[in-house]
């Protein structure tokens, strides 16, 4: 509300000075006038020069990632070089989506980096192609993920783009991309269909999309990932009564839904379902509600600083469920340094592991590890299979032409990728199975789920006063 | 009154409007005239479909007629409503519910009549919350007022189950007419229609003695009042008439992604964005939110393009700098410099 009310001020400031002027600063107002006209002309002349160039940008640097190869005629193989592939990525580089934003990124350039070192993609012309990324931000908003898809397509010339990370915006940038016939190439967004009935219009999988493809799970089947957490509990300590918590947002709304109808799919109690505002600072009547309910398991969307508020004011209250799963806000190593050992025994879904026993996953986690102080990641291996789908699909489509690539991506297969063999159906949806992760004490990621890849079995939160 | 006096009458109001077209204002509504004339005609002569101006000029008329309306509430009336973003959404929302039901029947993609409720149902909702809001509240309370209306609008359509789509709202793909492909030339030119009756109902509002009014109001509520002025009347048109004008942007909006969503036409994009516009630009005038609507775009589109993920620093440094050295905007700077002109030949 602070900035709501700072804004208010300055706005009404703003308009008072509008109305009054300043009489005294007519220099000055010359020289800032001059100012603005300077840059406007110098970003209309760059505009203006630039209609054929592309920005691209630099490669991932990182420690076991060989120097991509340089334009030249021929690579070290003896192959002739042509010119570069070029492909848009819309990604969140600003507004509150950015901390996923920079792992897709990173992950994005270490593909691009990793397949230029191998020489680049083939084409049909028999030359070998390095790739590179233009980027465009969405800015975390769907209104500004439509408008990057625009300035790709128009601006850049580009028909091949790479998706962001949040639904709404891949929505809004795949209704863009579907008007142009450019292929966008989604991941990280829910694939739900619509219900027969059309009371629930579905997600990426409910569009009927012609020119998109999404790699990732439905909404609806994501609870089941917090479920096969706690069946992998002891039975003794298996939770009976389930509570939904979840932000009031699009996004939190349409989880919640699901999940809940999920869960009593599934024969799980749902005592309570409980919506609140995103950047709330008091759950304490929700915690109350909680305990009166006899809830002893929950299942929450919510963003890394409410769900740290909200583990601190459990821990207030000495309220202790057996078993607190979180999407969203619980996998930021960030949330493990704020709560340290109170963030211990807590559950979240993440969508992959360096530990999968994929190819190339335990490379590319210690490559991220390199690159980040040591931290891990749940999600780059997702970012960087994506990539390099798409990179498969282009070397078979023999062009960058948009059609041909998608024809590829549509019931394609693609095998040995960072998430495994990847198959897409005919509607262009490739279905992964989320992870079930658990803090373990010293800020160790424990897979829990599903059980071909657990690491680990899941421990029951122990209560705040017996630590 | 005979008709030889009313004719009388009626030539002195031609004498003394004639008197009032000076040199000025001649060459501006001529710049105007050549302007609407560039603008409605381009798509002849560009590509306005495939290339980047098309959408780039789409998107100055959709924020400019949003920031029209704010520049009447917040410019002429000195009224800081903090609330536009949801009556952008009732509108885009009210073409989207209507259309996805098809109530009309009429199979239209861009139905009038859908626009026109677009219109129409926003102006409705600010007549009901200005009424306790505006005879209330004042200043900061107002803005508040208005801010809490667009939190409790955005709540009601994201929990609107099956009424409004909730959180998934309403995708209108399926309700295109098999026979119509999307062009953006359409949408281009109905945007800038739109853009340009609203700037025209601006202009002549704030010249009638409704105008008169309303600046009245914005100058001095209770001076006004007491010279007779039904304060709370005027204020809640000019909120009525700026939630119509947003209403109308947000279904102009909504045929163009045919994906209306609460995070999509509910964002406070469509609030702040078209107050920087119209601060921008040059609050209480004319011409100040188209000015705003370009520069801002302008800075947005190619600072992204060659400043991406800085772009936004790039548009807070013209901002800062427009507002240190012209508070007035930039059609401050027409008035101030002929001033300097004057002095110039002064001193010399």
């Amino acid at each position: 509300m602070n900035e709501v009310g700072f804004f208010t001020r300055v706005s009404a400031s703003f308009v008072t000075f509008s109305r009054r002027g300043f009489v005294k600063h007519k220099r000055l107002l010359l020289i800032g006038a001059a100012l603005v006209v300077l840059a406007l002309v110098a970003v209309s002349l760059a505009a203006c020069g630039s209609d054929d160039t592309t920005t691209t940008t630099a490669p991932a640097e990182s420690s076991d990632t060989t120097a991509p190869a340089e334009s030249s005629d021929t690579t070290t193989a003896g192959a002739e070089m042509g010119d570069d592939i070029v492909i848009g990525a819309i990604n969140s580089l600003t507004g509150s989506n950015v901390l996923t934003g920079q792992e897709e990124k990173w992950a994005q350039e270490k593909a691009v980096a990793d397949i230029n070192a191998k020489g680049g993609i083939k084409l049909a012309d028999g030359k070998q192609h390095n790739v590179v990324l233009k980027f465009a931000d969405d800015k975390s908003q769907p209104t500004e993920g439509a408008a990057a898809m625009e300035k790709l397509i128009k601006a850049d010339g580009l028909k091949i783009v790479l998706s962001s990370n949040i639904t709404p915006v891949n929505q809004a940038a795949a209704q863009v991309a579907e008007k142009y016939q450019a292929y966008f190439h989604i991941t990280s967004s829910w694939t739900d269909e619509a219900s027969p009935d059309g009371s629930f219009p579905g997600f990426i999988g409910g569009m009927d999309l012609k020119w998109a493809t999404d790699m990732f799970e439905s909404a609806g089947d994501s609870g089941l990932v917090a479920i096969g957490g706690a069946k992998a509990l002891d039975p003794a300590d298996a939770p009976t009564t389930f509570a939904v918590m979840t932000e009031n947002t699009p996004d939190g709304v349409g989880f919640g839904d699901a999940t809940k109808a999920g869960l009593e799919a599934q024969g799980w109690k749902v005592a309570s379902y409980e919506k609140f505002v995103e950047g709330n600072k008091d759950f304490s009547s929700i915690i109350l509600k909680f305990k009166q309910a006899n809830v002893d398991a929950v299942v929450t969307l919510i963003a890394p600083s409410d769900g740290i508020t909200f583990v601190k004011q459990m821990k207030e209250q000495n309220w202790s469920p057996k078993y607190l799963f979180g999407y969203k806000g619980f996998w930021p190593v960030d949330f493990y340094a704020a709560l340290g050992d109170d963030a211990n025994y807590i559950s979240y879904d993440g969508f992959w592991s360096e530990t999968l026993p994929f190819p190339y996953a335990k490379e590319l986690g210690q490559a991220f590890q390199d690159d980040h102080d040591g931290n891990t990641s749940n999600s780059v291996g997702l970012y960087y299979a994506a990539a390099q789908i798409l990179f498969t699909a282009i070397e078979r489509a023999g062009s960058t032409d948009p059609g041909a690539v998608r024809d590829q991506v549509f019931n394609g297969s693609f095998p040995g990728t960072t998430m495994g063999d990847i198959t897409y159906n005919d509607q262009g949806i490739a279905d992964i199975p989320f992870l079930a992760f658990q803090w373990a004490p010293g800020g160790e990621r424990v897979v829990l789920y599903p059980t071909e890849f657990a690491t680990g079995k899941t421990v029951t939160f122990v209560p705040w006063d017996q630590r | 009154m005979g008709g030889i006096e009313r004719i009388e009458s009626a030539d002195v109001r031609l004498v003394a409007g004639t008197k009032g077209l000076n040199k000025r204002k001649l060459i501006w509504a001529g710049l105007g005239v050549l302007a609407v004339v560039f603008f409605g005609t381009l798509p002849f002569y560009y590509d306005v479909h495939n290339g980047q101006y098309g959408v780039f000029f789409f998107n100055v008329f959709v924020y400019a007629i949003v920031a029209q309306g704010w520049n009447l509430i917040g410019g002429y009336t000195g009224q800081i409503s903090l609330g536009q973003n949801a009556f952008f959404g009732i509108g885009a929302y009210t073409m989207a519910l209507l259309w996805f039901n098809d109530v009309t029947k009429t199979g239209y993609y861009f139905d009038p009549v859908l626009m026109i409720a677009s219109a129409v149902a926003p102006a409705i909702v600010a007549v009901l919350v200005g009424l306790p809001l505006l005879s209330r509240l004042r200043g900061d309370y107002f803005a508040f007022g208005t801010l809490g209306m667009g939190m409790i609008v955005t709540v009601l359509f994201i929990n609107g189950g099956y009424f409004t789509g909730g959180a998934e709202g309403r995708m209108l793909v399926s309700k295109m007419p098999p026979d119509v492909v999307f062009n953006l030339r359409t949408h281009y030119w109905v945007a800038f229609l739109v853009a340009v009756l609203v700037t025209l109902v601006v202009y002549f509002l704030t010249s009638s003695r409704v105008g008169l009014a309303l600046k009245a109001i914005r100058e001095d509520e209770v001076a006004a009042a007491s010279h007779g002025v039904n304060v709370l009347k005027y204020k809640v048109i000019a909120f009525a008439v700026g939630a119509s004008t947003a209403g109308v942007a947000g279904s102009i909006y909504g045929y163009y992604l045919l994906q209306v969503t609460p995070s999509n036409v509910l964002t406070q994009n469509w609030l702040f964005y078209p107050i920087l516009m119209v601060v921008l630009g040059g609050t209480g005038t004319i011409l100040g939110p188209w000015v705003g609507a370009f520069l801002i775009y302008l800075l947005s589109w190619y600072g992204d393009q060659y400043f991406t993920g800085y772009s936004p620093i790039l548009s807070g440094v013209v901002i800062i700098l427009v507002m240190l050295f012209l508070p007035s905007g930039i059609m401050g700077l027409g008035q101030k410099v002929p001033d300097w002109g004057k002095r110039v030949r002064g001193s010399g």
